[in-house]
């Protein structure tokens, strides 16, 4: 194959595959001035998945949203969304729909008004946009508001007028920065469910950024990790949670141990004075681990009180005891490991046949098959 | 090869064009009525009455000219003088209104607000009949006389009194009221407390008054025309050269000394403005005062004393207009009334509602749209801070050097805008453009305040940019906007500076018509004139404050809704 064989025009690229991603986002990099706010980021979507995008605050996640809805430019890279190349069309040339974190509803129209912005120009006829919005209304239980003014609405109310407000004109993707934030924890357990039962129902692709972990984990089909800009890992929350492809990940999702590993002979892998068995443990990728730089890491839960048959056990003693209602989590300190606090999760009734009091000897295993090995660069 | 070279831009859409479009229309009005006319002037200053190049030989024979360099000493010192006492005062009213527990706090707010409602020379005219050789209370200026820097001084610090307190009254609603728990918790004294704290708290609204200040009193003409006496100041320097010497030169190389201090006064307030925003916080907590009877009092008195001398000053204009023959006989007439002096009279007056009405509805749709397309549609490239930095300019241009540019260039024989000149509608570009700048900076204030994610929205919803601004932005801001129309009109009843150059027999205008009253020595119809411009500032703000509370409440059932 010579150099000129590959340069294929995009019309030449473009399948009609039917499995092709709905959206396409490219090495995707933003610069504002001096600092980078994405750096090289690439990932696809399918039509209906719900996607969240998380990350701390400040890893880039809005700049990213802005970026596919054509609100910022990107410094590089490419957006593909239905096949075409919309990187450089202007926000009102794409298609989409978007709810911001302040909701930006329009004070000055009422409810009703405020859910046919949208829809006055597509040349419908009046009865048939009124027919429309309170249809829409209806989809949130909000009927009885439609005369009302944003400012007459509870947050949660307010929250799914923008809702949709946004999915009146059916958009082929909704966009949601942080929509829940704003909201107290109650409703915003509520509107989770209420959110995630429209999207399915109205089967539209939508892209939510949420810095709670909880939120992406209970409502995503996938979740796109973010640190510092840089995509950290792309998958299912049971993917992300089970298997993170990287610390950032595993630190970031639900609580973790590390235990930084220095040699490694026959299966094993040294930490501290204690000689791992690492022969079942899972790993990132599929090349043997080896060097100063790997990195085991192994969930609260996962961790066990030490039995008989265990092969490894680590001797510890209690620091110190949270209790967290369903279940308890016990801080120890191991001092043969080179990490030398461990924090284990032990339910209520297994607290009962222990001596949990400060100080106390605790053994405790940590089962091959439930380490998993990282690079830790 | 170049294209790949080029970074590529986001496509502009319809409206992308549109606002860019517009964008550049106002780079065109500010073209016209800003920039050419000022490169006119400047370099007018360096030509020969023969329109030759000479370079910067008329700025030697001015400062080789020891009458001229007087007066430019005279400027500064009659300047720094008066800035300083009015910071003073207004600090301290200020700090009455928003520090202390004293009672009728908005009227005396409203009160202190009198002095804008008059052209600068009323004061002048005022302190004349309290002070002057024929004054009520003559004996106290112990032999010295009213005419000169006294009466310069004590003018400006009335009238420019209240544009210092609007600012000295939010510099010091801001404070944070932590901070003084803070010095309570530990025990601070309140002098203390107030030295380390509140003028802390406050510097950046002294500096940003102060410099406010003193490019108003520097550059104003209307109070050393008419007090000044033999005492000559920059801006009565201009106004002899052009006017009285037919020196057009010389009076574009007076104005360009003019120009420079208010400009460099007016960078330095725009980066001490731009320091305070990043001192603020959105979690400080506002400052509610406790009663203290000393200072409550002392607030108290100080008030009222500064109150009876507005009364005083706006009372002797309002009395000396209505009595036959100052100080001789004090019988009523209204015959000062009458205005049938040369070149004169009621029809000025007439001319004056004439020209701020139009200056209203022509400058508050043209500065709030222009703010709009500073602030919000989304056009790349430097267009919008561009647009900003022009709007902003007009602040350091004294409106005397406004005025005389547009001589240069619209009397220009090759503009083909010649045809306004010596019309209303040239005096309308021009007070449009003097008084911009604030105008600029309620509309951009209020539109900060507006969710930034609107624009957004609506692309998203196809609708265009327009109709968002018809249908949210333009009625949410209607508060802003009446205030806008309100500043513009009485503004433009009340200036002097700005139009001086640019009257003509037909189109004189009432604050000019009291300056050549003033000049034929008729200074009691000079009052009535002033008087005349008060009473129409008064009543159109009173209509103001009640169109806007029925528009308000027939409009804007959303913002009461709760
Ligand atoms: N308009 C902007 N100008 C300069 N820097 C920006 C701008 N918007 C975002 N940033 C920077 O880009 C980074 C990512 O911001 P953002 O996407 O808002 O983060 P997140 O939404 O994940 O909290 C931050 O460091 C932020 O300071
Ligand atoms: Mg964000």
């Amino acid at each position: 194959m010579t150099i000129h064989d590959t340069k294929l025009t995009p019309a030449e690229t473009c399948t009609t595959d039917p499995r092709s991603p709905y959206l396409g986002v490219k090495n995707l990099t933003k610069k504002f001035d001096e600092s980078t706010a994405l750096d090289d980021v690439s990932f696809d979507i399918s039509k209906g998945e719900f996607i969240c995008f998380l990350g701390p605050s400040g890893c880039g996640k809005t700049t990213l949203l802005r970026c596919i809805a054509g609100l910022e430019t990107q410094t590089a890279g490419q957006i593909i969304q239905s096949e075409k190349d919309i990187s450089w069309l202007p926000p009102s040339a794409r298609d989409f729909g978007i709810v911001f974190q302040s909701y930006a509803l329009f004070p000055n129209l009422t409810v009703g008004d405020n859910v046919a912005y949208g829809l006055v120009n597509t040349g419908a006829k009046r009865r048939e946009i009124a027919e429309k919005v309170d249809g829409l209304l209806k989809l949130v239980n909000l009927s009885a508001h439609k005369s009302k003014y944003p400012a007459q609405l509870s947050g949660g109310e307010q929250q799914r007028i923008a809702l949709v407000r946004a999915l009146a004109t059916s958009p082929g993707l909704l966009l949601l920065d942080e929509p829940l934030s704003a909201l107290d924890a109650q409703v915003r357990e509520h509107l989770r469910r209420e959110v995630r039962a429209l999207q399915k129902r109205l089967d539209v692709t939508t892209i939510m950024v949420t810095h709670d972990q909880d939120e992406a984990l209970t409502m995503a089909d996938r979740i796109v990790v973010m640190n510092a800009g840089k995509l950290e890992q792309i998958g299912t929350p049971r993917e992300i949670y089970e298997e993170p492809a990287t610390p950032f990940v595993a630190r970031f999702i639900g609580e973790t141990n590390v235990i930084p590993l220095a040699e490694f002979e026959h299966g094993h892998a040294r930490s501290g004075r204690c000689w791992l068995d690492i022969s079942q443990a899972k790993s990132a990728d599929e090349t043997a681990p080896s060097g100063t730089d790997v990195i085991a890491v192994i969930r609260p839960e996962d961790v066990l009180i030490a039995q008989k048959d265990c092969l490894n056990t680590v001797q510890t003693d209690i620091l110190d005891v949270e209790f967290l209602g369903d279940h308890l989590t016990v801080h120890v300190h191991a001092p043969a490991l080179d990490s030398d606090r461990l924090s284990v999760r032990i339910s209520k009734q297994q607290a009962l046949t222990l001596d949990l009091s400060a100080g106390t000897r605790l053994p405790l295993c940590l089962p091959s098959q439930a380490l998993r090995l990282l690079n830790a660069t | 090869m170049i294209a790949s070279l080029r970074a590529p831009r986001q496509a502009l859409d319809n409206d992308g064009r549109l606002m860019r479009l517009f964008l550049l229309g106002y780079v065109a009005f500010f073209l016209v009525t800003l920039v050419l006319p000022l490169y006119a002037l400047v370099s007018t200053g360096m030509t020969d009455g023969n329109g030759n190049f000479v370079g910067l030989a008329n700025f030697r024979t001015y400062f080789e000219t020891p009458s001229l360099v007087r007066s430019l000493t005279n400027s500064f010192q009659v300047t720094l003088i008066s800035t300083v006492i009015v910071t003073f005062l207004a600090f301290a009213y200020a700090y009455a209104l928003t520090r202390t527990c004293m009672p009728f706090k908005g009227a005396f707010k409203l009160i202190a607000l009198i002095p804008l409602l008059s052209p600068s020379l009323l004061a002048a005219i005022a302190l004349i009949y309290w002070f002057g050789n024929q004054g009520v209370l003559r004996d106290v200026m112990m032999g010295t006389s009213i005419y000169g820097p006294t009466g310069i001084i004590m003018a400006s610090v009335f009238w420019t009194f209240p544009h210092a307190l609007m600012l000295m009254i939010t510099a010091l609603s801001v404070s944070d009221a932590r901070l003084y728990e803070a010095a309570a918790v530990m025990k601070t004294s309140p002098l203390r407390t107030f030295l380390t704290v509140t003028l802390p708290g406050a510097r950046y609204g002294l500096i940003s008054a102060f410099i406010v200040v003193f490019i108003l009193i520097f550059t104003d003409f209307g109070v050393p025309k008419v007090i000044g006496g033999n005492y000559n100041v920059l801006a009565t320097d201009i106004y002899k050269e052009v006017v009285g010497q037919q020196n057009f030169q010389m009076g574009a190389v007076v104005s360009t000394v003019l120009l420079i201090p208010a400009v460099i006064a007016f960078a330095i307030d725009r980066r001490v403005q731009k320091s305070q925003r990043s001192a603020l916080n959105a979690r400080s907590v506002s400052y509610h005062p406790k009663p203290n009877r000393t200072i409550d009092t002392c607030a108290l008195v100080f008030c009222v004393l500064m109150s009876v001398i507005i009364f005083g000053i706006v009372g002797m204009a309002q009395f000396a207009s209505l009595v036959k023959f100052w100080p001789y006989n004090l019988d009523f007439t209204l015959k000062h009334y009458e205005f049938n002096s040369a070149g004169v009279g009621w029809f000025a007056f007439f001319n004056s509602l004439k020209l701020a009405f139009w200056t209203a509805m022509i400058g508050t749709p043209l500065i709030f749209f222009g703010a709009y397309l500073v602030e919000k549609p989304p056009v790349s490239g430097p267009l919008r801070p561009f647009v900003h930095l022009m709007a902003l300019i007009p602040l350091a241009v004294p409106g005397l050097v406004l005025g005389l540019s547009y001589i240069f260039f619209f009397n220009h024989p090759l503009n083909p805008l010649v045809v306004i000149y010596g019309t209303m509608g040239i005096m309308v570009l021009n007070t449009v453009t003097h008084f911009y700048s604030v105008s600029h900076l309620t509309a951009v204030t209020a539109l900060k305040q507006i969710d930034r994610e609107f624009e957004a929205v609506s692309a998203s919803l196809k609708r265009s940019v327009l109709h968002m601004f018809f249908r949210v932005t333009l009625p949410v801001s209607l508060p802003a906007v009446l205030d806008i129309w309100a500043y513009m009109f009485v503004n433009a009843m009340t200036t002097v500076s700005g139009v001086i150059f640019l009257y003509g027999a037909s189109t004189i205008l009432a604050s000019v018509g009291a300056i050549h009253l003033d000049e034929q020595g008729a200074s009691a119809s000079a009052a009535a004139m002033a008087m005349l411009i008060f009473y129409a500032s008064v009543v159109v703000r009173l209509l103001h404050a009640a169109i806007s509370r029925v528009l308000l409440k027939r409009t804007q059932a959303w913002r009461l809704a709760k």
